[in-house]
């Protein structure tokens, strides 16, 4: 038997990744032989897994597996498998930012041990709950005294340019990113950046200077000009290794310290916490139904669809959910969502999601990225003060909702929000009213027509109702 | 002539049709005057610390007399690599 390589696993010819069994297997090919065996022999790849930077990995025999692996197969490797592939456009800031510190710090521990990276792709880092983990061994190669960091350009495009978006100008780059895979142009950034951006070192190195000197060459190459030997000569000279730490050092300095302007006006739910339109004891209501779903279910990875801040996904994870992904449209409360994982040391990944315009399939043959729903499903699914986003703001019939929702998982939690309430009615004050079909008794059927409704509770002095459904296997 | 026209052309979208075969040499280039600063500043520090030893000398041969001697390779000009920048 033949197996499918991943979709987005071609552009190294060091390497390629497939999944057999449910398990992810690398195969390094006869051109990264001595690479990859100088990285086993010095022990890098146990230290590296045991400070949680890379994924536990253990070599296979390549025949063991019984499956054809074609003729370019010098060694087989397994990875612990990451529970759920996120990309950058999907990251709020302070996930970026990680990502970012994570790629800094292995690339300074490796230059300390004599090696370097070859690259510098964020899609080269996912997150293991709130915690960023790099994938790819064989980006890791033998360092040369003088060598120049060959990712440094990858680096600014696709880590340092969105961090700046939203630092300096305030903008999320999660929309511009998602449209453009590579990352951010620094030519576009440049443009936009505000003038005080001059008087910040590290911007003007790093992004002014670059655009400028890459805008050069472009001009020149459009010319039809020789290249000009400046470059030849540079690259003759040697660039010290204690250079290229401090710069990375300074570049980790700096990154560390970004923070995103505080929103004016703030983010729709950035306030939901205190803000939201019912009392305590209704809330307490609400936490009670969701407490005993997850207790019941105990779900390995539960979604958490309209995560906020966190609060049920936490909720969750103390109820037994062994990870928690929680999706929200509002990028800058994902932050807030993911400090509370860190701070309380919770398995929660918070992702940036519009759930009616989800992450398409992207990139070469429109495979290279996967999409929201070719990513798997969860075993349960929360949709609190969900469905009246989709079904009112969005115009999306209730039971293409529903629909949607009861993919996710077999089993889950969902609330109807009725027109009586604060939200529902401030949605609709400055529009006609045209969903006749969005009342509870509608919402009820379509649910128990797909599901079996297994509890049900109306939240009091709210116009809210808690359901658990279990699906039915029809509509799986 | 029709080459002004054409150039004007491609320079206007040069940004958005070239920038992705640009094999990084902004980056090389920029790297590249980094390493010449450092390599600037390990020159002048080598140099400093010969001038700096040499009238050392000079003012111990001249004072001969009082001065202890300090012992050949002490001053650790020699021992500095041309990378050591401070």
């Amino acid at each position: 038997m033949k197996v499918s390589r991943d979709a987005g696993s071609f552009r190294d010819p060091a390497g390629w990744v497939f999944e057999h069994d449910r398990r992810i297997y690398r195969v390094v090919t006869r051109f990264a032989r001595q690479q990859y065996e100088d990285i086993r022999g010095s022990g890098l790849l146990t230290e590296l897994a045991d400070r949680g930077w890379l994924p536990n990995t253990d070599e296979v025999e390549p025949a063991s597996l019984g499956v054809d692996l074609g003729e370019d197969v010098a060694h087989l490797v397994r990875h612990a498998r990451v529970p759920f592939v996120s990309y950058p456009y999907e990251w709020s800031f302070s996930l970026l930012q990680s990502a970012a510190l994570l790629h800094l710090d292995l690339h300074i521990w490796l230059l300390n041990k004599n090696f370097t990276l070859s690259d510098a792709t964020a899609y080269n880092i996912q997150f293991e709950g709130p915690k960023p983990i790099f994938i790819d061994l064989l980006s890791i190669t033998r360092y040369e005294e003088g060598q120049y960091w060959l990712g440094h350009r990858q680096f600014c495009e696709q880590f340092l340019a969105p961090l700046i978006l939203n630092a300096y100008c305030g903008i999320p780059h999660n929309d511009w990113y998602r449209g453009a895979l590579e990352g951010i142009s620094l030519l576009a950034l440049q443009r936009i950046l505000p003038a005080s951006s001059y008087l910040s070192w590290p911007l003007l190195f790093h992004v002014v200077l670059q655009a400028k000197a890459q805008q050069r060459s472009i001009d020149t190459l459009c010319l039809r000009e020789r290249p000009t030997p400046r470059l030849a000569k540079v690259q003759q000279r040697p660039l010290p290794k204690a250079t290229l730490l401090a710069m990375l050092n300074g570049l980790r300095r700096w990154i560390s310290r970004l923070r995103v302007p505080r929103a004016r006006p703030r983010s729709v739910w950035q306030n939901y916490v205190n803000g939201h339109t019912y009392e305590p004891p209704a809330e307490r209501i609400k936490e009670r139904f969701v407490a005993d779903f997850v207790a019941r279910e105990k779900p390995h990875m539960l979604w958490d669809l309209g995560c906020n801040s966190g609060t049920y996904s936490d909720l969750s994870i103390r109820q037994g959910a062994r990870l928690v992904i929680g999706f929200d449209m509002d990028v800058r409360v994902l932050d807030v969502a993911h400090k509370r994982a860190l701070d309380r040391q919770l398995c929660i990944l918070p992702l940036y999601l519009d759930a009616a315009n989800p992450t398409p399939s992207q990139g070469w043959r429109q495979q290279e990225r996967k999409g929201f729903e070719d990513r798997g499903n969860a075993d349960a699914v929360l949709a609190l003060a969900f469905v009246h986003h989709l079904a009112i703001a969005r115009n999306v019939p209730l039971d293409q909702v529903v629909d949607w929702t009861l993919r996710r998982a077999p089993t889950g939690v969902i609330d109807f929000v009725g027109k009586n309430d604060p939200t529902v009615r401030y949605m609709l004050s400055t529009r006609r009213d045209i969903f006749d079909t969005y009342t509870q008794g509608n919402f009820e059927s379509i649910l128990a027509g797909r599901s079996r409704i297994t509890h049900r509770t109306q939240i009091p002095g709210t116009d809210r109702t808690l359901y658990s459904y279990r699906r039915d296997s029809s509509h799986t | 002539m029709s080459r002004i026209p054409i150039s004007v052309f491609c320079l206007l979208f040069a940004t958005t049709s070239y920038a992705y075969i640009d094999p990084g040499t902004a980056s090389l280039l920029l790297q590249g005057a980094l390493a010449g600063v450092a390599t600037l500043l390990a020159t002048v520090g080598i140099n400093y610390r010969r001038l700096r030893d040499f009238f050392a000398r000079a003012t111990n041969r001249r004072g001969r007399h009082t001065d202890p001697v300090e012992p050949p390779g002490a001053s650790g000009a020699t021992t500095r690599s041309p990378t050591d920048i401070r």
